[in-house]
C-alpha cells in the first residue's frame, strides 16, 4: 500500500504522462504578445484582491 | 498563465496546451471560444449589448422557448440571472416561499457563491468574508 508521499509522486508522474498523450489538434493558438508572466503576477498581487491570488505562487 | 482557449483546451503564454477539466470554473459548458458561439456573440455585440425583460426582446423570447423545450414536466418558465450566485439566491428564495421553511443545508467544503445570501451557504474560508453589523 502506498504512503501519502508515494501516492503524490505517483499522481504527479501520471499527470505528466497524461499531458503527453493529449490527442492532436489542428488549432494553433494565437501568439501571445501581452505583458510577461512576472508583470501580470506583479499587477495581480498589487491590485487584485488577495483571496484571488492564492493560486499564483510560482 | 492562461492566455487563450479553444473548445476543451487552454493555452499558456508559451503555447502549451492543457485539457480544461473544470470548464473554466464550471462556467463554459460548451468549451472555450467555440467558433459557432464566437460567431453569434459577435453578431449580437454589433446589434445590442444589453436587454432586459422589462421590454420585449426577440433573442430572450427565443432562448426561453428553446430552453423550456428541454425541461421536463411543468418547468416552462425561464428566469435569467447573471451568475451561479444569483441563481442560488433565487433558488433559496423560491424554496423558502414555497415551503415556508428557512433552514438551508449546504455541502461541506462547497462553493455556492459570493453574493450576500449565497456566501452563507459557501463553506470555504477563502470565499467567506467577515461582515460585521454595527
Amino acid at each position: 500500500m502506498l504512503g501519502v508521499r508515494q501516492s503524490a509522486v505517483s499522481a504527479s508522474r501520471l499527470a505528466r504522462r497524461s499531458l503527453a498523450t493529449l490527442p492532436p489538434t489542428s488549432h494553433v493558438p494565437p501568439k501571445y504578445e501581452g505583458p510577461s508572466y512576472d508583470e501580470v503576477l506583479k499587477n495581480r498581487k498589487e491590485y487584485g484582491h488577495p483571496v484571488r491570488s492564492l493560486a499564483a505562487t510560482r | 498563465m492562461i492566455v487563450s482557449g479553444h473548445k476543451q483546451y487552454l493555452y499558456d503564454e508559451k503555447g502549451t496546451r492543457y485539457l480544461d477539466m473544470i470548464a473554466g470554473i464550471v462556467t463554459v459548458s460548451v468549451g472555450h471560444c467555440h467558433p459557432r458561439l464566437v460567431k453569434v456573440l459577435n453578431e449580437q455585440a454589433s446589434k445590442l449589448w444589453h436587454s432586459t425583460t422589462i421590454y420585449l426582446n426577440d433573442q430572450f423570447s427565443q432562448y426561453a422557448k428553446e430552453l423550456a423545450a428541454k425541461m421536463p414536466g411543468d418547468l416552462k418558465s425561464v428566469y435569467v440571472v447573471n451568475s451561479g450566485s444569483e441563481a442560488n439566491d433565487l433558488a433559496v428564495a423560491m424554496a423558502r416561499v414555497y415551503t415556508g421553511n428557512s433552514t438551508v443545508l449546504a455541502l461541506r467544503n462547497g462553493y455556492h457563491g459570493m453574493s450576500y445570501g449565497a456566501m452563507g451557504l459557501t463553506s470555504l474560508h477563502t470565499w467567506k468574508h467577515e461582515v460585521c453589523c454595527r
